[in-house]
């Protein structure tokens, strides 16, 4: 059970509502009026950070240990204009929308519109980017067969090593004059511009130490006054109580008067640690578990108000990171006691500090998406995504004791965010995914489950060296990186099912009634399968390379116009090359595209190989009029579709090649594909939650789906399709080879009442460890029945709390909207037999 | 050659947690000598492969009336068999709410207004239908359904096959139920060989009625009995189930005699066989036993009663009922008095 301060901050994160903030927006633009001009880009936008650091208001908050905020308060969210100046309507919708609204004031309306919108407009990177792209993406952005990441969100997707806990920011400074000294301008044409990026990283550095110092500061003012603090300890309900005891009354008052001084002491010192703690890192490398995960917050809240890229910073394997600090306190205590009790106060002071951590990445939600963004990605979280157990650099297994403690931690705490997963290799003990699998079943959707071994297979096939690859892992929601080494860019989703509906209508797009795309052939004169599947690909491939021009034109548009200095300080290779982050600056370069809706494609082409080629009981003409028309007069033949054709997830080969067969062709149209940086794009198999949008951009489908409806999620099967329980499901996937994708994702459902006992729980491991046996990379489960999922649709007051499995991390099932909800409703659920 | 043996199976149910060790498959086989009361499988009793037609799920199209051979169907509308006094028991789905997405569909599609004139229900001439399942292959919307089909033992044990990584990783592997397996020995016996062949854990979940000869050949190659242990009075257990259990309890001692790894399953029914004389009889029987420790209690329920109706048996359990908690907690304190391992 939590208790006293974790509970108080619990509930005043989980209670408080997300806010804008414009107090980042106004000091950007003020620097950006008076200093845009006269600077290289890298140093304005160290500056620029730097004044961030050196203005914005400073919070500690009541019982906080670990401190810092990107906003003036928890849960106020900082806008970034100069990436994406949201307009007057924007921010009124953010006030009133009904899902994951953000309450902003009208007064800052009002200042928004008067100081930031003016300056910004025409000048943003989103304004910038629209400007630029040519008609036929607009054309096909438009009709949803992609989505860009990069329009409103810088490209993010980081997750660190643990080089932050080897040094401070004292030590990268030092470096950053030795890569500086060792400049070539005589022979390096790029000099000048890596000297620029250099001074900008060095700026950072000073940045953060400031930002540090003044909480330091403001901690120690506070120490000062606390003890002058008259209603520290008062609790009015307490003294209504006892006014009614008569006698006790006195005798409780001494004693309240008492614990309230040694209360107000306490918080005293525990300000003044603060203060020292915060005088120490970032300038320095921290010795102590708290100040670890100090540095650790404040180098996270120098990513995210540097930019606002996407995902935000992940601490990568945390329990490995901070080990070896708790390992010395717990030493060290039984060093110098011989007591039980105080080796468990040790325990339970580093749990404490832990979960002041995990508070403080929920406080801080995603920041506001608005357009298409808002629908691919509708949700608070900000995808931080901490992995728990997998492997040591060395092969060695990585699980330890704070594995563990953090798994209990994520069971008590309940929050949405931080993401929590777990990373199972053959070596890690059974033990340790046994702990996992009872969190699971307490139905939070978390943690996740990630097969190590695969994550590795897919680094290391991509051309990473195995020990960083074994540092690497998952962030966002499924996405292979090696952390602390790579730039690893989403850059967007694709809609494959609506790739097949172009080939189906030569280059029309049924929905939006336009031509949007190249013209591949009448399907009606298709005499084969082949015929058909051919001019797929060529759909296929033509939608893709006009994706990644314009990613490769954007990417570019951050290395010049928008560089993160900070960022790039704490991401290996990119001080010794002098270069930065969005500009190849990381060990490795790699771009994603996130494909989705493996499962419709399939059972699409399955439908349409055996009902018109191969058993021609329906002719190509009949079913086009019958998605035409959404299967109206039409019900028969949609249910010969859904009932009577082989799909993907049942683990029959039918439907399981054609599977293979789209699979290639994603590959070999992604794969090896050009990014700006030297190196190349691979693909993801990950929805998040825009299959639900991507959806409603296609009109009916060959498998039966109604237009409008969802399409399959991440690597699962379509909703209703997998009828053969949850090992077909895995069968199915398992003939995907996995490891040449940076990461997919498989939903799996189950009753509550499967995963009752231990012995459940050992099957429930036994079908993970089977998955991973066939080298899957990635399995979550919603453990949740039907009838829960409906009431808190019905009574969504009384669910507040309930969280539930959305793509590659957790939400609130009542922040869903009623799409997300129905569809989660949707999912198979299985059963145990 | 055993794997062309073929044998009639009404249901495979993959990742089967409660059937034994392990993640397993389980096979149930059709057909069934006995008449238990409270059959939760009814759909297990009849050997023959049928074709049910479930109402709720028909969207009135008429294929299957078009396509039967023997011209055995026809369409009705509601009202007409309403007005003509039949059973109108099947149209309440109408005011149901629809779990499965092809049930909901199907009730889109009913509002859709494909069907006019209220809703239809096609009816069946049992005479004439020769269970050709031609009109199960039409059905768009699955109303017609095949219950029961008949599998050669190659084709099963590479269905249980395809499930090998589970049963590896987890200990787990085959269980054939049914129905009774044993009445289907002979392909039982090709199976548990299979089986063998491959490596592949087996479990029997059987009632224990069959000759002493078919559980001498099953026993060597069954790794596990489920063994079904109902009532230890023959004149109730005739009452309730149809036959006697004398060849039930004499092939439980063969069982042990042989060293069989063996779980006993009872069904506990309220005042059929939870009292203290018949709790008081099975522990004593069982701890004559030796080798056979682990009881499974199995407290009745009535969730099988929708199927009755679906297969147009009669459902005879209408006034049988779950023990309580304290009932159950009684059984298991009495039964493990005996030494028994006792388990709900």
């Amino acid at each position: 059970m939590i208790k006293g301060r974790i509970d108080s901050l619990r509930r005043q994160s989980f209670e408080a509502a997300p806010t804008i903030s414009i107090e980042r927006a106004l000091l950007t633009t003020r620097f950006y009026k008076e200093n845009f001009g006269k600077y290289s880009i890298p140093v304005m936008r160290a500056l620029n950070f730097r004044y961030l650091c050196e203005h914005k208001s400073i919070y500690i908050g009541e019982n906080e240990l670990i401190v810092g905020e990107r906003g003036p308060f928890p849960k106020a969210v900082s806008t970034f204009p100069e990436l994406n100046c949201h307009s007057v309507k924007d921010l009124e919708t953010l006030n009133t929308r009904s899902m994951t609204p953000f309450k902003v004031s009208a007064e800052d309306i009002k200042v928004y519109a008067d100081e930031v919108i003016p300056y910004w407009q025409g000048r943003s990177m989103r304004d910038r980017v629209f400007d630029h792209v040519p008609d036929e993406w607009k054309k096909a952005y438009r009709a949803g067969l992609f989505t860009e990441f990069m329009e409103q969100r810088a490209p993010g997707h980081t997750a660190l090593d643990g080089i932050i806990y080897e040094k401070g920011m004292l030590d990268f400074k030092a470096d950053i004059d030795k890569a500086l000294a060792k400049l070539d301008y005589l022979n390096d044409p790029e000099a000048l511009d890596k000297a620029e990026e250099l001074k900008a990283m060095s700026i950072s550095c000073d940045a953060v130490i400031l930002f540090a110092e003044r909480h330091a500061e403001l901690a120690e003012k506070m120490a000062e006054e606390v003890l002058l603090d008259e209603s520290a300890g008062k609790k009015p309900e307490e003294l209504h109580l006892n006014k009614e005891k008569g006698k006790q009354f006195c005798k409780s008052a001494k004693k309240r008067k008492k614990d309230a001084i040694d209360e107000r002491k306490k918080r005293r010192d525990e300000l003044l640690k603060i203060a020292a703690v915060c005088r120490r890192v970032p300038a320095h490398r921290p010795e102590t578990l708290w100040e670890a995960i100090q540095m650790y917050w404040f180098v996270h809240l120098g990513t995210i108000t540097e930019l606002n890229g996407w995902d935000a910073m992940s601490p990568g394997h945390l329990d490995q990171h901070l080990y070896p600090f708790y390992k010395k306190e717990i030493d060290k205590t039984c060093d110098s006691s011989e007591f039980a009790d105080d080796v468990e106060s040790s325990q339970n002071s580093a749990k404490e500090l832990i979960s002041c951590l995990w508070i403080k990445f929920n406080n801080h939600p995603a920041p506001p998406k608005v357009g298409v963004t808002a629908k691919e990605s509708g949700t608070y979280n900000d995808f931080t995504n901490i992995n728990l157990g997998g492997l040591k650099a060395d092969g060695s297994d990585g699980t330890n004791p704070l594995s563990y403690l953090m798994l209990e931690i994520v069971d008590e705490l309940k929050l949405l965010q931080p993401q929590s997963n777990v990373q199972i290799s053959q070596k890690t003990p059974q033990r340790f995914l046994k702990a996992a699998c009872n969190v699971i079943k307490k139905g939070y959707g978390y943690p996740s489950v990630f097969n190590a071994d695969t994550v590795i297979m897919e680094q290391v096939r991509a051309g990473k060296s195995i020990e960083d690859a074994r540092e690497g892992g998952c962030s966002g929601c499924i996405e292979t990186g090696a952390f602390g080494k790579e730039a690893y860019i989403l850059t967007g989703y694709l809609n494959v099912p609506k790739i097949l509906e172009l080939a189906l209508n030569n280059g029309y797009d049924p929905v939006s009634r336009k031509q949007i795309s190249l013209e591949t052939g009448d399907p009606e004169d298709f005499n084969t399968f082949e015929d058909l599947y051919d001019a797929f690909v060529r759909q296929l491939e033509y939608i893709v390379e006009l994706k990644i021009r314009v990613n490769n034109y954007i990417e570019r548009m951050f290395a010049t116009l928008s560089p993160a200095p900070f960022l790039s300080v704490v991401i290996r290779d990119c001080i010794e090359k002098g270069k930065d982050y969005y500009n190849g600056g990381p060990r490795y370069n790699t771009n994603y595209i996130q494909c989705c809706g493996i499962g419709t494609v399939t059972d699409s082409l399955s439908a349409i190989k055996k009902h018109i080629y191969e058993e021609e009981n329906v002719s190509m003409e009949t079913l086009l009029k019958a998605l035409d028309s959404n299967f109206q007069g039409y019900e028969a033949l949609r249910g010969r579709l859904w009932n009577h054709t082989p799909f993907f997830g049942n683990d029959d080969d039918a439907a399981d090649d054609i599977m293979k067969m789209v699979y290639a062709s994603l590959l070999k149209s992604i794969d090896g594909k050009p990014n700006t940086k030297g190196t190349i794009y691979h693909l993801n198999m990950l929805s998040t939650t825009c299959h639900v949008y991507f959806g409603k951009m296609l009109g009916a489908t060959p498998n039966g789906r109604f237009a409008g409806k969802p399409e399959s999620d991440g690597t699962s099967p379509s909703h209703g399709a997998d009828r053969n329980g949850p090992t077909a499901v895995i069968k199915s996937l398992a003939k995907m080879d996995q490891s040449m994708s940076g990461g997919t994702l498989l939903n799996q459902r189950f009753l509550p009442d499967v995963l009752k006992t231990s012995e459940d729980l050992d099957k429930l491991a036994g079908l993970i460890r089977t998955y991973f046996k066939l080298q899957g990379h990635h399995i979550q489960f919603n453990v949740v029945d039907t009838e829960t999922l409906k009431k808190a649709r019905e009574f969504p007051d009384d669910y507040r709390n309930l969280l539930v499995r959305v793509a590659g991390y957790s939400d609130y099932f009542v922040d869903l909207d009623l799409d997300h909800q129905e569809e989660i409703i949707n999912r198979r659920e299985h059963q145990g037999f | 050659m055993a794997e062309n043996v073929k044998c009639t199976i009404f249901d495979i149910k993959k990742y089967a947690i409660h059937d034994g060790p392990g993640i397993r498959t389980t096979l149930f086989f059709k057909g069934c000598p006995m008449s238990c009361i409270w059959c939760h499988n009814p759909e297990g009793i009849s050997m023959l492969p049928e074709v049910v037609y479930d109402s709720s799920r028909c969207i009135g199209c008429g294929e299957c009336v078009a396509i039967c051979p023997e011209k055995a169907l026809t369409i009705h509308s509601a009202f007409a068999m309403e007005n003509s006094g039949n059973d109108t028991e099947d149209l309440t789905f109408f005011n149901e709410t629809s779990d499965s997405v092809t049930e909901a569909s199907a009730f889109v599609m009913k509002h859709s207004g494909s069907v006019t004139e209220g809703s239809v229900s096609v009816v069946k001439n049992k005479i004439l239908c020769a269970f050709c399942g031609e009109c199960v292959k039409r059905c768009p919307s699955t109303a017609q359904e095949r219950v029961g089909k008949v599998f050669r033992v190659a084709e099963l044990l590479q269905l249980i096959e395809n499930d090998l990584p589970f049963y590896e990783t987890s200990g787990g592997g085959v269980t054939f139920s049914g129905g009774e397996p044993l009445m289907q020995w002979k392909a039982l016996l090709a199976l548990l060989k299979g089986c063998k062949d491959l490596d592949i854990h087996t479990a029997v979940d059987t009632s224990g009625f069959a000759s002493r000869d078919v559980i001498r050949r099953v026993a060597p190659y069954t790794d596990l009995f489920l063994f079904d242990l109902k009532i230890m009075d023959d004149n109730l257990h005739r009452k309730y189930t149809g036959v006697s259990n004398e060849m039930i309890l004499s092939n439980l001692e063969l069982l042990a005699l042989l060293g069989a790894s063996v779980i006993i399953r009872i069904p506990l029914i309220h005042k059929v066989n939870d009292d203290d004389k018949n709790l008081n009889a099975c522990g004593s029987f069982l701890a004559s036993l030796t080798g056979i420790k682990d009881v499974n209690l199995l407290p009745f329920h009535d969730f099988q009663k929708s199927k009755y109706k679906k297969f147009g048996i009669t459902y005879r359990a209408e006034n049988l009922s779950s023990p309580t908690e304290s009932g159950i907690a009684d059984a298991i304190k009495k039964l493990s008095s005996f030494g028994l391992n006792v388990n709900c």
